[in-house]
């Protein structure tokens, strides 16, 4: 019993965690972006699995794991552009075309598996060349924090940098205040001089390209294999931390970050003989768990500025 | 030299919309440094004119004289670049930010080209509140505060923005007594300073306070362009509607009998907060008991308790005819013969969404024989519905058009007609004539004078004294969650009613 509430803690699980958080990570402080401007994307799954599946792709092709995960954001915009000509332009509705998306890209990529690399199932290969680890030196002398930061790849600390970097973009620079305001309230945005259409395209691009980015770390991280579905609903966890973190990129990481947590822990304590069955369960308990909490949260904040719309909606409930 | 005393010149601006003419050649001349005000019907092409002086519009003929010169806005902004900001009915504001935000937005000042410099942008709106007198929180986020500071925020955003002349659409409808008079201190000043105003209103009385210049709409043409001191009330009324309303109702003598309503010790806490303090009041059949009041002294609340929508504390008792209700649902009161005119007629009157005659059985579809056990009988809904068309004048294409393409006066027309042709007993009415013209009001106010002669009892709830006190028989004065009698019909003298709406009673005036 200690022994696995020792794990709970240990640098092993923090370490398997800050890497699986990275595609988290990136993927939903993208969706932040969307989020803030007010569209209603459910397709991350889409863009993630079409992005993993090219970034093996790209990789396999050109030798350079950073030309793979190129490629990938390239992908993942394309789609985005089809998204955003669905929706924008002719106001489709968001959830469907998401919907369609996050299934035809599990086809399309199950496909392309058989059409391209004559296999099914999952492609393995050497030649798909996986990011660098990064060793940085002065945290070679910090005991706790090498184990679980250091030796890396890159991506995951561009994960950091992206949180912060969108953090200050978002709250800090009049392009964020702006994209805030198109998604709060439209028709004032504009009496404000700010064109929408642009913005919400421009939050759709960055959330393509970051989800790509993150879909594409997935092959790349070490395994060099692409399997069909290999999200394995990583798109559907960004999705809810955007949700629960409501769009501010550092509580949305926070939120990611602890999803990821709960994964490194169901991969460390299975070595402990216990039911895996179980086991398997608590991410997604964490996800019910976070999602609980943040609701009570902000009902009790509604509670305190009950105005009259509130009492006449839970009267005629 | 001429010239230059205009700030804004409208020549001949003429407007379709399809076969329908908006504006017909409008001539419209703006005084520097004046205040000048429109005035109109609901439909008369009021906004209209102001989206095309702002470019929402392009006119159709006719052309735009700022300072002089011929102008084309190539888009809104163009307008707010030339000095013209507008004042929206709806506040164009963000609700989650804060107010400092909410300001610069679209505006903002930068640092280093791309990042925020809310510390200047600050100074800027700080140094314009000192300059006209405004008092803002900065840092509040925007929907906490009330719609008078949320409506100085829209006039600093503009004046933000560098506007020159301000127009001001509709602006006192959303304010309560005090907030029209502390905006009317603000128009002046901004007069004083050398700003030109626009506003738009349907108001009278307002428009003899504040306007220096008055400019009549009807129809779309211009039907009189007066000054304040040349005309009477009812000759302004006359340009606008064409014919002679006067703002007085007619009382109908009736015959007051036993009471239908009686609330004891009413009491009302939500959130904790006392809403209703131990309220007794009786209304009786063929009775109009009107409560004035400052918009949230518990109105609301009261009009909640009676219907059922609110929930009363233990000891408050509800009786209507000799049963008491208080645990009853809102249908099982709608049965007894209960109806409710809402103040909020979009969100709760009608569904905005549904068609007319959908919305004309709301509420009742159970409760008087608009069913054939379990189907909708749509003839009769029907034939009811083609009834209060006709009854109540409601301009519609038709019985299936969707509500949301009705004018507001005209959804008001048909939620009293909807709630005073299926209830008997006692009828609920909140503002029944807010934001709506002068000829629906003259119309409304006839019917619910009409039900009470035939012998309905009716609680008349308005934040418009001058409405109460024309139609009530007998009226009490609402002041934080406590009701004052305030005399018959014509007992008390407005200023004195008001005086009690602002300080209550006299208990409350000896213990402040």
């Amino acid at each position: 019993m200690q022994e696995i509430l020792l794990a709970v803690i240990s640098p092993v699980v923090f370490a398997g965690a800050v890497r699986i958080a990275a595609p988290l990570v990136i993927g939903s402080v993208g969706g932040c972006f969307t989020e803030k401007s007010g569209t209603f994307v459910l397709a991350y799954e889409c863009f993630m699995l079409i992005s993993a599946f090219f970034a093996t792709w790209g990789s396999y092709v050109t030798g350079s794991a950073v030309l793979g995960a190129l490629i990938a954001v390239m992908v993942s915009i394309l789609v985005g552009i089809l998204f955003g000509i669905l929706v924008f332009r002719f106001q489709a509705n968001g959830m469907i075309v998401s919907i369609a998306l996050i299934y035809g890209a599990w086809a399309v990529t199950t496909l392309l598996l058989v059409s391209i690399f004559q296999v099914r199932g999952s492609f393995i290969s050497p030649d798909i060349i996986s990011f660098q680890t990064i060793s940085i030196p002065f945290l070679n002398q910090v005991p706790v924090l090498n184990d679980v930061l250091n030796n890396k790849i890159g991506p995951v600390y561009l994960a950091f940098l992206l949180t912060g970097a969108a953090y200050v973009v978002m709250y800090k620079t009049p392009f964020g205040l702006r994209l805030r305001g198109v998604g709060m309230n439209a028709t004032a945005a504009q009496t404000a001089g700010t064109n929408i259409r642009r913005y919400k395209w421009t939050a759709l691009i960055i959330m393509c390209a970051c989800c790509g980015l993150g879909g594409a770390i997935i092959p790349l991280s070490g395994v060099s294999m692409f399997t069909e579905n290999m999200t394995s609903g990583r798109g559907f966890l960004c999705l809810a931390a955007v949700l629960v973190g409501g769009g501010n990129p550092i509580k949305t990481s926070i939120v990611a970050f602890l999803f990821a947590y709960t994964d490194a822990l169901y991969l460390t304590l299975t070595s402990f003989g216990l039911p895996t069955q179980l086991l398997s369960c608590i991410p997604y308990v964490a996800v019910i768990f976070v999602l609980i909490v943040s609701k009570l949260r902000a009902r009790r904040k509604a509670a305190l500025g009950a105005g009259r719309l509130k009492w006449r909606k839970k009267v005629t409930a | 030299m001429a010239e230059t005393d205009y700030v804004l010149e409208l020549k001949n601006i003429r407007k379709t919309f399809g076969a329908l003419v908006a504006n017909d050649d409008i001539n419209l001349r703006v005084r520097r440094g004046s205040v000048h005000a429109i005035i109109g019907e609901n439909g008369a092409g009021k906004s209209t004119l102001m989206n095309m002086i702002t470019d929402i519009y392009e006119p159709d003929g006719g052309e735009i004289l700022l300072n002089g010169e011929k102008v084309r806005f190539k888009d809104p902004m163009d307008a707010t670049r030339h000095g013209i900001g507008m004042v929206y009915q709806e506040f164009m504001v963000f609700g989650d930010l804060p107010v400092l935000d909410n300001i610069m937005m679209g505006f903002e000042e930068k640092r280093w080209g791309i990042f925020l410099n809310r510390k200047k942008a600050r100074m800027r709106i700080e140094e314009i509140c000192r300059d006209y007198h405004f008092q803002l929180p900065l840092d509040a986020r925007a929907d906490t505060l009330p719609v008078a500071v949320l409506q100085q925020v829209e006039i600093v955003k503009v004046l933000y923005r560098g506007a020159d002349i301000l127009i001001l659409d509709e602006p006192t409808s959303v304010l309560t007594p005090q907030g029209i008079q502390g905006l009317f201190e603000a128009i002046r000043f901004l007069k004083a300073i050398g700003k030109t105003i626009l506003i738009i209103t349907h108001k009278l009385r307002e428009v003899f306070e504040v306007a220096d210049e008055i400019t009549v709409l009807k129809n779309g043409k211009v039907t009189g362009h007066v000054l304040p001191d040349e005309v009477t009330e009812e000759q302004l009324a006359n340009l606008m509607v064409g014919r002679e309303v006067i703002l007085q109702a007619h009382k109908i003598k009736s015959e007051i009998k036993s009471p239908v309503l009686e609330l004891q010790d009413l009491s009302v806490k939500e959130n904790g907060v006392q809403r209703l303090k131990n309220l007794n009041l009786k209304v009786r059949s063929g009775e109009i008991v009107g409560i004035a009041g400052i918009a949230g002294s518990g109105q609301q609340q009261l009009a909640g308790a009676v219907v059922g929508l609110t929930r009363v504390e233990k000891e408050s008792r509800i009786r209507i005819g000799e049963i008491e209700v208080q645990d009853k649902s809102v249908r099982e009161r709608k049965k007894m013969g209960v109806g409710y005119i809402p103040q909020d007629r979009m969100g709760e009157g009608v569904n905005k969404a549904g068609s007319v005659w959908e919305s004309a059985v709301m509420g009742y579809q159970t409760v008087h024989g608009y069913r054939r056990k379990y189907l909708l009988d749509r003839k009769q809904a029907e034939d009811f519905t083609n009834r209060i068309i006709r009854e109540y004048s409601v301009k519609t294409k038709g019985i299936h058009e969707k509500v949301i393409n009705l004018s507001g006066g005209n959804i008001q027309k048909l939620v009293v007609g909807r709630e005073i042709s299926l209830c008997d007993k006692l009828l609920v009415i909140e503002d029944p004539t807010r934001g709506i013209d002068v000829g629906a009001i003259e119309f409304i106010w006839e019917k619910i004078l009409r039900i009470a002669a035939a012998g309905t009892a009716i609680l008349l709830i308005s934040h418009e004294l001058n409405e109460v006190m024309q139609l009530s028989d007998r009226i009490f004065v609402m002041y934080n969650g406590t009701l004052e009698y305030a005399g018959t019909h014509g007992e008390l003298k407005e200023e004195e009613i008001g005086l009690l709406m602002t300080r209550g009673g006299d208990a409350d005036e000896k213990k402040a």
